[in-house]
């Protein structure tokens, strides 16, 4: 990336234009709505644009767009815009079979059951694929905070009446 | 079952829409913030340059800087901060109390946090702190880590013995509070009014990560001499591997445990020597509570101004470490036990009483058969004397209290044994030296030895007393004086020679000196003041008011005191004799306490804010009495940074005067002089001086915020500036000595000063793209 402010405003449209819809699909599970997750892709794109020249590459960018996006999650978990939705049992966009459409309702539903950090913890485990060192990083939080998390975010999916009658329905 | 999920999550989540006009988007909200952020910021900085000292306006705490208006890249000195903030005690000194949550939830909006210690029980590492500094980074972080285990309504049952308290304080804009307490060890509960969450040790693990990324991000320093005696330990788990300074705690007076204790700074090569043998050492001897602690404690500091204490006794230094969990002791080396004694010990206040040594005794050889005369020894205190033990086989030799002498195999050195304890002499011997024979000494009173008294060097911790500093003591000798040129008589008028008086080095300090008996003498000369930025012009003369400042110095308190808070300012107090003798004493209103001398300012008194106060008053009064005609010239441009203001009246400021605009630019703020005719000045001082009402800065707010650069500038006939405000309601504010001021324009008046500020401002430079 250059320094000068027109190379680094192309720059940064083809970093959003190759990772954000990536990015979107991540804060999509931590807040189960369309709008909302593109609204926090935004905010999250606003407060770290200005780092994008100097950070020097994409990957290290996107790590911290990433970070952003999670810190901002849990932070403004509260704000009444920020509530997050409930599914209804329609299929909000896009026209996935059936049965996963079910799915992701159920999936979505025993999520909204969780703390908002627990919450992250899992999409960044088990969505993002990142190791327990780069959630700890990520959030802010030690490594053994994460993997408490992971288990007891775990042991409440396990026993989620959604996730349970959704096995017994297939 | 991880799997399960995985594959869940990732065939649920739908495609993405397109990201188009994301980047733009964001690069649009982006210019805004700046724009609203911008302002903000250059006032933070040009208040900095303008605002005299005590002005306060904004809470600003930047101190005053020597130079013209900077640009961003300028930044300022650290700030010193108290190690307890007062957010962390309520008016009688005990931690805040816990408050009540509504619907036992923390509200959003968060400001800054508090870490705090909090009640301990079981463990005497002194009094437990938190962090010196606020959390706002990601404050509301914070936040999320308390909500983040359920609440259970009321009060929880548990055994609270060896338990470590801290405290955590939200602060909400307009300045609410919510406080709650957690407890490490038995309970690890956090507690919040009617409810409590379980998790404590998890909960402040997740703080310290929030003030360990925050301190990371802003290069966190703690730069302050400050009291931490008789001992501090900071609950932010810092451990005496990241410790920086050291202070050695002497405790006062004969009760155990003691009622006072003094605070010895320790030299960096000391302190590093000492952190790199404890940390070499790995001893953990369970816990034992109840050990003497009338020894001198150590406290050491790490660079974010964090505590680490160890307590001494008379075996060694021990303290409490919950990770692991146990009771640690370190028994310092020969050599470093007699260097914490010397540096200990330097300035007498700290003392240890005299060890006999023989410089020339007759002495009967030791018989291993045995005789009346015979003393034990017992092959424990051989070790800790440092003999190699093997050499003297099983010999025991009973001990009646009486000195022994056990010589090793360099010659005269020798070990004595007083009370069953043995004690190093000239700190020479080692394990290496093999004892060649056991001298016995006859047996003779102890008041009547018969050998000379030598102080030793190497003496039991526990042995070292000290004594409190005197408040008033009698004048002595005289210590050396600074290198600054001594004064010898009074300057006439326009004769300045403050630059030669007051002349810093490149970080804005100049070396205080040691005082005769700690307290001024009397008959002063003249006195100095210097402020990290401008000084006045002319000394204080005259007997009756440089006695003032002697009298005044010798009235500051040695305790903390509540008073001004307001006033941000460091100074210098240049006390001059007939001799030629000069005094330096630093007076810092932002530490606590705030008035130090001595080669490393390790004495102090408080009430700093309260002294420059009455310096100030005895400089204005002073300058009523001698008025300068002509008027001295101002040292620096009319509209240039610094602003001395001792606090005269606004009517003082009568020889001249400027209107100063701010220019704003890319490259940070410009100030400029406008035209302005006198009789503008004029008008604004007489107006100003008839229609100035009292302003209470807390209780109205910040109403300049919004303020862009531009000030007016009052002269009086020492070249003096007072600078006027404009607050975004259009009325101006200044404040004269400890009394602010504001007054609003007259329309005529106020339009007048429109049209010169903006016939005068340039246009502000383009902005690169």
């Amino acid at each position: 990336m250059s320094g000068t402010s027109g190379t680094t405003a192309l720059g940064f449209e083809r970093f959003v234009a190759e990772r954000g819809r990536h990015l979107w699909r991540a804060a999509w599970l931590l807040v189960a709505d369309d709008h909302h997750a593109e609204d926090l892709v935004q905010i999250a794109l606003t407060k770290t644009y200005s780092r994008y020249a100097s950070l020097g590459d994409d990957r290290k960018f996107e790590a911290y767009v990433r970070t952003t996006i999670y810190r901002t999650f849990v932070s403004l978990w509260r704000l009444k815009s920020w509530k997050i939705e409930t599914p209804r049992s329609e299929v909000p966009h896009g026209s996935p079979p059936e049965s996963t459409a079910e799915l992701r309702v159920d999936v979505l539903r025993a999520l909204s059951t969780l703390p908002r950090m627990q919450r992250a913890v899992l999409v960044l485990r088990f969505f993002e694929d990142r190791s327990t060192a780069e959630v700890a990083e990520t959030l802010g939080i030690a490594e053994g905070t994460v993997k408490g998390y992971v288990h007891r975010g775990c042991a409440t999916l396990r026993t989620s009446s959604f996730l349970t009658e959704a096995g017994e329905r297939r | 079952m991880n799997d399960q999920y995985s594959d869940a999550f990732k065939s649920i989540v739908p495609d993405a829409p397109s990201a188009e006009g994301w980047a733009a988007g964001a690069r649009r909200r982006r210019r805004r913030r700046l724009q609203a952020v911008t302002g903000s910021a250059v006032l933070a900085l040009v208040m900095a340059v303008v605002i005299p000292l005590g002005l306060g306006f904004g809470g600003s705490d930047q101190r005053m800087v020597a130079t013209p208006a900077p640009t961003p890249s300028q930044t300022t000195e650290a700030e010193p901060t108290p190690l307890e903030p007062d957010a962390c005690r309520d008016e009688d000194g005990n931690y805040p109390a816990v408050t009540d949550l509504p619907d036992n939830e923390l509200p959003l909006g968060v400001e800054r946090v508090w870490l705090c210690g909090g009640p301990s029980t079981g463990f005497t590492s002194g009094t437990f702190v938190g962090a010196p500094e606020p959390l706002t980074l990601n404050a509301d972080w914070a936040v999320a880590v308390f909500m983040e285990p359920a609440p259970t309504v009321g009060s929880i049952e548990c055994e609270a013995n060896n338990s470590i308290g801290f405290t955590v304080v939200y602060e909400y804009t307009g300045g609410d509070r919510h406080t709650v307490r957690g407890s490490l060890g038995d309970c690890d509960a956090v507690v919040s009014g009617a409810s409590y969450r379980m998790g404590a040790g998890e909960y402040l693990e997740e703080l310290r990560a929030l003030w360990d990324a925050q301190r990371k991000q802003e290069d966190t320093s703690f730069d302050a001499e400050i009291q931490v005696c008789p001992a501090r330990t900071s609950v932010m788990g810092v451990g005496i591997g990241d410790m920086a300074r050291a202070y050695a705690c002497g405790p006062v007076g004969d009760e155990e445990p003691a009622t006072g204790s003094v605070q010895i700074p320790l030299s960096d090569a000391l302190v590093a020597d000492m952190v790199e043998e404890i940390t070499s050492q790995d001893v953990m001897v369970g816990i034992e509570p109840g050990l003497s602690m009338e020894a001198p404690s150590l406290v050491f500091l790490s660079p974010e101004g964090d505590p680490f204490t160890i307590q001494g006794t008379p075996e060694g230094y021990r303290w409490y470490d919950p990770e692991p969990r146990g009771m640690y002791m370190w028994t310092p080396s020969p050599g470093l036990k007699a260097r914490i004694y010397d540096e200990m010990t330097r300035d007498n206040i700290c003392t240890a009483p005299p060890r006999l040594v023989p410089a020339d005794v007759q002495v009967d050889v030791y018989d291993a058969g045995g005789g009346s005369d015979s003393v034990a020894l017992v092959e424990e205190r051989l070790a800790q004397a440092g003999f190699d033990v093997a050499i003297t086989g099983e010999s025991a030799v009973q001990n009646l209290g009486s000195p022994v002498i056990v010589r090793g195999s360099n010659g005269n050195q020798g070990v004595d044994l007083v009370g069953g304890q043995f004690t190093g002499v000239g700190g020479e011997m080692s394990r290496e030296d093999d004892v060649v024979d056991v001298l016995v000494t006859t047996l003779f009173d102890d008041e009547s030895p018969p050998f000379a008294a030598e102080p030793a060097t190497d003496v039991p911790i526990g042995t070292i007393t000290c004594s409190a500093p005197s408040a008033a003591p009698e004048p002595s000798a005289m210590s050396t004086p600074s290198s600054v040129p001594p004064f010898s008589q009074p300057p006439n008028a326009g004769e300045l020679s403050v630059d030669e008086a007051c002349s810093l080095d490149a970080e804005g300090r100049m070396t205080t000196t040691e005082l005769p008996g700690d307290t001024l003498p009397d008959g002063p000369v003249a006195v100095w003041l210097c402020p990290g930025g401008g000084a006045p012009a002319e000394p204080l003369v005259g007997e009756k008011a440089t006695q003032q400042v002697v009298d005044s110095f010798r009235e500051l308190p040695t305790t903390a005191d509540g008073g001004l808070r307001r006033v941000y300012y460091h100074a210098y107090v240049l006390v001059d004799y007939p001799g030629g003798e000069r005094y330096v004493i630093e007076v810092d209103a932002n530490a606590s306490p705030g008035v130090r001398w001595g080669a490393q300012r390790q004495r102090t008194r408080y009430g700093a804010a309260q002294w420059y106060s009455q310096l100030a008053e005895l400089w204005r009064e002073q300058r009523n009495n001698t008025p300068q005609s002509p008027p001295i010239a101002p040292q620096v441009g009319v509209c240039d940074g610094v602003t001395w203001n001792l606090g005269r009246g606004i009517d003082r400021y009568d020889e001249d005067g400027a209107l100063c605009a701010g220019i704003i630019t890319d490259s940070g703020a410009q100030i400029v002089e406008v035209a302005a005719s006198p009789s503008l000045i004029a008008e604004v001082r007489t107006e100003a001086m008839e229609s100035r009402t009292p302003w209470l800065p807390d209780g109205e707010g910040n109403l300049l915020n919004d303020w862009m650069g531009d000030f007016i500038i009052l002269v009086d006939d020492y070249g003096d500036r007072l600078p006027l405000i404009p607050g975004s309601d259009g009325t101006w504010y200044w404040r004269e000595g400890d009394d602010p001021w504001k007054w609003t324009p007259s329309r005529g008046l106020a339009n007048k000063l429109d049209q010169a500020f903006d016939a005068g401002r340039p246009s502000p430079q383009p902005t690169s793209s």
